[in-house]
């Protein structure tokens, strides 16, 4: 396991901000870590980054779990904790600078053919997210994106193992956030195992191998993305005219989830517990309703999302 | 990493300022000696008006002005900035997700505020000297205790005293950072820091607690005026080192016992 957490729980004097997380992030996975603000998600990463100390519980990073070589197991690991934090005085150029020098005697000791970064490699580092052309501005003067982007060079500054990200997509314009999850997938093909939280779905959808869902500190899913979608059942569209006779005929037979049925304007909507589409259409067929339209679909990872944790803008 | 430490520090406009208002004070002392001459009034060594005799006393006129309250508000604001500078920027959690120990961290702001103060001190004292030559005349130094010494034996003396001086600021920057790591708004911790040293100056006028007074960070500051006799008294020299030492093994010892278990949220 890249990460793996027991039992993590954390308060700060009040009710339970962490409770009892039990994390497994595989190595080689994106793994997504969702949940919406203030469900523990920046608490839980901060324990695992040995930022804050957990009431209860452990940490492993990379198969480390005693806190001295965590401490080692932080040269393999590059992170971006709850948004960008850097030098406002220094350019961007320098503030890597000055990450890359703190981080050196430490970098080396762990591992000896640890060279210094060269201009070269800290220019490259900036060119990879696009900030070459800015790197002698100071950092006061960049865009939300650019210090988001500049924030995800230092995490990339030394060669990597694991990746962890905590709302890398914050404040990126939708430009921004395509070319994020182009750079996480071509470091996932690089091997880099990526751990990232997000409150937006969508951004997660289409890059995640993992997911894990975080509701009032308490971890509500974890799994393959394949098995969050399959928590929900297929949705079962129906479009006609005769939407009371089809319910009837839908509940007889035990198709659908009952309490999933939607009636509305010209068809209904249902979960399906079943496989076999085609009994279900020949039934209606047979039981004399007129089918204009039949479509089977999905649930997104949102819908998905909503049905555990009931929180999102629309009801379920 | 201390290289990084220092530039950080030096490149700071702030830091800028704050040394460049120390390195100008002496001449604006001096300004002010050469043309309103001496007289302090009766408090202490009168270095005013020796000042008009000898460039050399310049420095200790200054110095001494300086000591109360210029120097413990610019150590202080460097001192405290040490973490709580470092978390109200965001940068704290990112240099603490390096490999870096939370302890060698803490050493180097240590160290790094340390070599402020030397550069402080041996810069206004450098500063003040080149004004006393500017201001007033060169030559023979008579010592506070009446004997005389060469011109450039003062100035070695002067420079001691500048050394002296830093020493006896160690606890300014123990406390600071002491400070800095209770803290995430570096104002407050400045605040806080000199604070303490002004509570230390005004419980040293009060002679109902004349038993503390050893322990009071502040309460050998004048003693590099020692240097200036023949022979040098030792004595409160040395006490100052003690204290000042033990000031500062307190203030680390603080800031590490924080620091060192501390949940990082900023």
């Amino acid at each position: 396991m890249a990460i793996e957490t027991k039992g993590l729980t954390k308060s700060f004097g009040g009710p339970n901000v962490v409770n009892d997380v039990s994390l497994q992030v595989p190595i080689g996975s994106i793994y997504g870590f969702l949940g919406p603000n203030g469900s523990g998600k920046t608490t839980t990463i901060r324990m695992i980054l040995g930022l804050v100390t957990p009431d209860r519980g452990e940490v492993a990073i990379l198969g480390a779990k005693e806190p001295r070589l965590r401490q080692l197991q932080l040269s393999r690991l590059g992170a971006v904790v709850e948004g960008p934090g850097f030098y406002p005085y220094l350019s961007g150029f320098d503030n890597l600078k000055r990450f890359a020098q703190v981080a050196y005697p430490a970098q080396r000791k762990l591992n000896p053919a640890t060279e210094k970064l060269s201009v070269k490699q800290i220019n490259a580092g900036l060119e990879r997210v696009g900030l070459l052309e800015a790197k002698d501005k100071n950092f006061r003067a960049y865009s939300l994106g650019m210090k988001q982007r500049l924030a995800v060079a230092a995490a990339l500054l030394w060669p990597r193992e694991l990746l962890v990200l905590d709302e890398p997509t914050n404040g990126l314009d939708p430009q921004g956030i395509v070319e994020v999850r182009e750079l996480l997938t071509s470091l996932r093909q690089q091997g880099m195992t990526i751990f990232i939280s997000s409150h937006l779905l969508s951004e997660v959808e289409i890059t995640c191998s993992h997911v894990a869902v975080m509701s009032d500190g308490a971890l509500l899913f974890q799994g393959s993305t394949r098995a969050f979608r399959g928590t929900l059942g297929d949705l079962f569209v129906l479009e006609t005219e005769n939407s009371g006779l089809a319910k009837s005929i839908l509940l007889q037979l035990g198709f659908v989830d009952p309490v999933s049925i939607e009636i509305r304007q010209g068809g209904l909507s249902a979960k399906l517990v079943t496989d076999k589409i085609e009994e279900v259409v020949a039934a209606l067929v047979h039981g004399g309703v007129g089918i204009r339209a039949v479509s089977r679909s999905s649930p997104s990872l949102e819908q998905a999302f909503v049905a555990l944790t009931g929180r999102s803008g629309h009801a379920r | 990493m201390l290289v990084s430490e220092l530039s950080l520090l030096l490149r700071r406009r702030r830091t800028k300022v704050l040394l460049a208002m120390l390195f100008v004070a002496p001449w604006l002392m001096g300004f002010i000696i050469f043309q309103f001459g001496g007289g302090n009034g009766g408090h202490g060594p009168d270095f005013l008006t020796m000042a008009t005799h000898n460039a050399v006393f310049l420095v200790l006129a200054s110095v001494s002005s300086l000591l109360p309250l210029l120097f413990p508000l610019a150590v202080s604001l460097i001192a405290s900035d040490s973490i709580a500078g470092e978390a109200s920027l965001g940068t704290l959690r990112y240099l603490l997700i390096t490999p870096v120990s939370r302890m060698k961290l803490l050493l180097y702001k240590l160290l790094t505020s340390l070599i402020f103060v030397v550069i402080a001190c041996v810069g206004a004292d450098i500063s003040g000297l080149i004004a006393g030559v500017v201001f007033f005349p060169t030559g023979r130094v008579v010592l506070l205790s009446g004997q005389t010494t060469s011109f450039s034996h003062g100035v070695l003396l002067a420079l001691l005293a500048s050394i002296l001086v830093a020493m006896s600021l160690v606890s300014v920057v123990g406390i600071g950072l002491a400070i800095s790591t209770f803290t995430d708004i570096p104002v407050g911790a400045a605040l806080g820091s000199l604070g303490m040293v002004i509570l230390s100056e005004i419980l040293s006028n009060i002679t109902q607690v004349r038993g503390i007074w050893p322990l009071l960070p502040t309460n050998y500051w004048l003693s590099f005026a020692d240097l200036f006799r023949n022979p040098i008294r030792l004595d409160v020299i040395g006490k100052d080192f003690i204290n000042q030492g033990v000031w500062l093994v307190f203030g680390f010892s603080l800031a590490a016992a924080r620091f060192l278990n501390k949940d990082i949220t900023s």
